[in-house]
């Protein structure tokens, strides 16, 4: 009986330690799994707005018959976009570093 | 030597056409469907005990289940728990399917840009439909960022809807693209298994490597998938710019 105050005691001890953790932000793990999925987003995240504009731009030049003005533009557009893609997620990196 | 792209073949099951529109059931289709109904009642089965301590079927659903509240935690925070179901559907759905493509005289319906273009198109959807919903109308500076001067808005809405665009199509090609290789490699190597009699063994080694592999990479390419689609419904509900 004695053991009894004690053994409550870890068990409150215990609780507080799990409330403590459930009220913690998730905190963000960098696996070998994650760093995989970071460098393929990164490399169809820059590409993939320069196909969708050349496609957008090609569809336009169909429509108006001006050879590869859009294409030029719109390609243009996908670009900056993918650019734009990097740099958000090259800030969002950083945001992570230092939240670490 | 046989086609390696002829797994890839769509066939009609259950033709079925109304004007041009071809609505036929096929291999693909029928793949789905199975994926479907093996999510279903593995889960069902798994989970029917529902017991405090727990088997290991529901242990092993438990771990499943934990593995995608991680990656709503980490991506979308505690309030992405509302979008769980439909998170759990995605990554169960796809990985499900990557790995069914695996077995023996079965399709890789995540192999075709037409399946995996249709849902990430619809999860684009569901994006824009979250996003309005959260944020009402500032849904819209996801096109013009708040404080940037008028001049600037035809440079920036086309480059932000570009942005915008290219994100099921990054998805899909990613997915598709990874799924078709491995499984071109190893319908190649598997022919040379038998053109080259004895030394047959290694294509046979190296099919079996690859197979591991491929096994890796069908869990690797769902949780990328999940992830992002998770990432990109963060940045359509979030008020950050």
């Amino acid at each position: 009986m004695a053991q009894l105050p004690h053994d409550i005691q870890q068990l409150d001890k215990r609780i507080q330690n799990l409330k403590q953790k459930q009220k913690r932000p998730h905190k963000k793990s960098t696996s070998s799994v994650q760093i995989w999925a970071k460098a393929l987003r990164l490399a169809t995240d820059f590409v993939a707005p320069v196909f969708v504009g050349i496609s957008i731009g090609y569809l336009l030049d169909k429509c108006f018959n001006t050879r590869i003005l859009f294409v030029f533009v719109w390609a243009a557009f996908g670009l900056a976009a993918g650019m734009l893609n990097i740099w958000r997620a090259a800030q969002n990196m950083e945001k992570d570093i230092n939240k670490e | 030597m046989e086609n390696p792209l002829e797994q890839f073949a769509i066939k009609k099951i259950i033709p079925w056409q109304i004007g041009d529109l071809d609505l036929s059931f096929t291999n693909s289709s029928l793949c789905m469907v199975v994926t479907v109904l093996f999510i279903v009642l593995t889960m069902s089965l798994c989970l029917r005990s529902r017991a405090v301590v727990p088997t290991k079927a529901q242990a092993a659903a438990e771990s499943v289940y934990d593995f995608i509240h991680g990656i709503i935690g980490e991506t979308l925070g505690r309030d992405g728990l509302k979008y769980f179901s439909l998170i759990f559907a995605l990554f169960t759905f796809i990985a499900i399917g990557n790995m069914m493509g695996l077995l023996p005289y079965s399709f890789t319906f995540t192999s075709h840009i037409a399946a995996v273009g249709t849902l990430s198109v619809l999860f684009l959807i569901l994006d824009i439909y979250f996003g309005i919903k959260h944020r009402g109308l500032r849904y819209l500076h996801t096109f013009f960022p708040e404080g940037l001067p008028w001049i600037m808005a035809p440079l920036i809405i086309p480059v932000e809807t570009l942005s915008l665009l290219a994100k099921p199509f990054s998805l899909t090609i990613r997915l598709a693209v990874n799924m078709s290789v491995g499984h071109i490699m190893l319908e190649v190597l598997g022919t040379f298994i038998l053109a080259m009699g004895l030394f047959g063994f290694i294509p046979l080694v190296a099919d079996m490597c690859i197979i591991m592999f491929e096994l890796f990479i069908t869990l690797l390419q769902a949780y990328i998938y999940t992830t992002l689609s998770c990432v990109y419904l963060s940045m359509a509900i979030s008020d950050e710019e």
